[in-house]
């Protein structure tokens, strides 16, 4: 019964809603007239092109010299007044697979969104980001060892809310609830049966530190059935995560300086109470030091579930934006293993973009 | 009550007793939560877009400029709270999307755009962050400021060979006052919508608005004609003065930037100083946002002075109103092309 009242009320909460009253002629019609209404229909539909060329002794994030490592391929459009879709699909050697691909309701009580589908998990923040669209050429180490290469994402539900507070912040709160990545995609994780499934909760605040600079923080967790080999410690894999997040920016010469700083700390452990806990994190900072160039450094550190010892690394780039839909950047990472020995790569990644591509999470 | 319980049993009871009434307790909350999230529902289902019981307090608008804050505040005058996500002295073309933005624009009932694609790197993602059907597009709290301006410069083709050129047209168009009215009545109009019972109010603070802006523009225009505007040769940072231009004869013969978005080569330097010598320019345009240390040294070159302009009401702290920014503009512009003139 319970079960009935509650499925009945979400169903209900998230189903459509009447029409939009609209008193006025549409505010966002179709500008220029005469082939406005195709480019209105049409979904927004961009590439972005991922093209790195590798070299030194470390094959294990690139094997290939030079490779097209992935076209990533959006189609991006409104659906009805109350949603919007979004689709991203990953072109790469393995082939072509849906990265991402749902639907939003955007505006539902209580300041809240749902999205379903296919989508990155919001696990930390960097998990959110696409591949391509991270200023690195790999992935953290930590990201690699705890979310997978390609990082974590699911199929499913997921809702969000804005959460009041006295000081008017930033504050929301999310869930996913979806299928498990099966072992080949999650180094954690591993579904039982069609009833075992992840869930994900994050929650993060946004401070404005005034004009110039803002700090984000968040909280995940995320839990699933664990994979075989980690059954050991418990029948469930267990996996926290805290982000934060520096921003400055000088308003007045927003396109010449700016500063990043990331990082993110996960903590993984089964759900037996004598498992082990294990945990790995990076941080990293990326300064804008002209209006087409930046430099960044990235520090990792990270255990391996399952398996004894960790890795520690190192990544300096330099990079340079020709124009704002092409950039380039030279790479050199060193990873240090457990036993103590040294991998070095180096790497030039250049993506570039055509079409409208809609502005990522800030 | 059978005489062969023992006194062992008492507390055992006691705990199911308090585990039962718990769980009693619990479904009746679970249940009494689903159904308010089921009334909740379909009074929102009901009207979604409806005035929130609150609508006697200020409307809250949220405009992507500090000039169409400044024109909310002006036609809707006590009725409103104005206020911008692009501060007056930012590049409107590159504002971060920031999440403190969307809690704005959640309790917004209007929000107005410049549009023409120059927010469009920024303001839909906060609006479809924002949770606010009230103002998503086509929604009556939605205004996009461009709908009825004659724009400038739309292109019969689209490439990025052209750099970061805008699609649907030049959109600075705010920099020509005759537009001021346009804006105003676009605002207006978005205002009456969400608050019909003060349309009448909007109205006539529209009409004074545009009163007022017809008088400052005669004025701006008498001082245009002292400084011999009417066919001055100029070269402009970006494309951003064209309605300016339009507005008080000026003619902008170059652009330091070779197309929208691209930084200059040295080699289109050269060719743009050797150009504003052969053909006279006389004043060197740069937004107040770009870094001056280029367009310095090309009016050292030159010798063609250089005015750093605002481009926005409160770039400066005088820049209070619209009026206000043509005012500053013209000052600064009449300094430079006559610096040993008598204020």
């Amino acid at each position: 019964m319970l079960r009935i009242v509650f499925v009945l009320a979400c169903c209900v909460a998230l189903g459509a809603p009447r029409a939009a009253r609209s008193q006025a002629p549409d505010a966002a019609a179709a500008p220029g007239g005469g082939s406005g209404s195709a480019a209105v229909a049409n979904p927004a539909t961009s590439v972005i092109g991922w093209f790195q060329a590798a070299a030194g002794g470390d094959h294990s994030a690139q094997g290939d010299a030079f490779a097209l490592r992935e076209a990533e391929i959006g189609f991006q459009a409104t659906v009805d007044p109350f949603t919007r879709a979004d689709f991203f699909l990953s072109a790469g050697p393995e082939g072509l697979d849906v990265e991402e691909g749902y639907l939003t309701w955007l505006a539902l009580p209580g300041r809240g969104q749902a999205k379903i589908g296919r989508f990155r998990a919001d696990l930390g923040k960097f998990n959110r980001t696409h591949p391509p669209e991270t200023p690195f050429a790999d992935r953290p180490l930590a990201a690699q060892a705890f979310l997978g290469e390609e990082g974590l994402s699911t199929t499913g539900l997921s809702v969000s809310a804005l959460l009041p507070n006295p000081l008017a912040l930033y504050w929301d709160a999310t869930a996913n609830v979806g299928v498990v990545p099966d072992s080949s995609a999650s180094p954690l994780f591993e579904p039982e049966t069609r009833s075992d499934l992840l869930a994900v909760g994050r929650t993060s605040v946004f401070v404005p530190l005034g004009g110039s600079t803002d700090l984000d923080l968040g909280v995940s967790y995320a839990n699933a059935a664990s994979r075989p080999a980690l059954r050991s410690e418990g029948n469930r894999a267990q996996l926290a995560a805290g982000d934060a997040t520096l921003r400055w920016k000088n308003p007045r010469r927003a396109i010449y300086r700016s500063l990043l700083v990331q990082g993110e700390y996960l903590v993984e452990q089964g759900s037996a109470s004598s498992a082990p806990r294990r945990g790995g994190g990076f941080l990293y900072v990326i300064y804008q030091l002209a209006r087409q160039w930046k430099v960044g450094a990235r520090y990792d550190r990270t255990d391996r579930p399952g398996g004894p010892g960790g890795e520690r690394g190192v990544l300096g780039l330099l990079q340079y934006q020709p124009s704002e839909f092409s950039t380039v950047s030279v790479q050199a990472r060193r990873v240090r293993g457990p036993g103590g020995s040294d991998r070095d790569a180096a790497f030039l990644k250049w993506t570039f973009n055509i079409g409208p591509h809609g502005a990522h999470p800030y | 009550m059978s005489i062969e319980r023992t006194t062992t049993d008492a507390p055992r009871r006691a705990a199911r007793g308090v585990t039962r009434a718990a769980a009693r307790a619990a479904r009746r909350g679970a249940v009494g939560l689903g159904l308010a999230l089921l009334v909740t529902a379909a009074a929102r289902h009901g009207d979604p877009l409806a005035a929130p019981a609150w609508a006697a307090k200020p409307l809250q608008v949220v405009a992507t400029t500090e000039d169409l804050a400044a024109i909310a505040r002006a036609v809707g005058g006590d009725r409103v709270q104005a206020v911008a996500l692009c501060k007056g002295y930012q590049d409107p073309h590159f504002v971060d999307a920031k999440p403190s933005f969307m809690v704005q624009l959640s309790r917004a009932d209007l929000f107005v755009e410049v549009g023409r694609d120059l927010e469009v790197g920024w303001a839909p993602g906060l609006l479809n962050g924002a949770r606010n059907p009230r103002i998503l597009p086509g929604a009556p709290g939605f205004v996009d400021a461009s709908a009825h301006i004659q724009v400038l410069e739309v292109p019969t083709t689209v490439s990025r060979t052209q750099g970061d050129v805008h699609p649907f047209g030049n959109p600075h168009y705010w920099l020509d006052p005759a537009n001021g009215a346009v804006m105003a009545r676009a605002i207006r109009d978005g205002l009456a919508r969400v608050a019909p019972a003060d349309a009448a109010r909007f109205a006539q603070r529209c009409a004074d608005f545009e009163k007022q802006l017809d008088e400052a523009s005669a004025r701006w225009k008498r001082r245009a004609a002292d400084l011999g505007l009417a066919g001055t040769k100029v070269v402009t940072y970006h494309r951003s003065w064209s309605y300016f231009a339009r507005a008080f004869g000026l003619e902008v013969v170059d652009f330091v930037e070779p197309r929208p978005g691209i930084p200059p080569s040295p080699n289109h330097v050269q060719d743009l100083v050797t150009e504003m010598r052969q053909q006279g320019v006389k004043l060197l345009m740069v937004d107040d946002f770009f870094d001056p240390r280029l367009p310095q040294k090309i009016s050292r070159d030159t010798g063609v002075p250089l005015v750093i302009l605002p481009t926005s009401v409160g770039a400066e702290d005088h820049i209070v109103t619209y009026s206000d920014l043509f005012d500053r503009l013209l000052d600064l512009i009449g300094k430079a092309l006559r610096p040993d003139a008598k204020p």
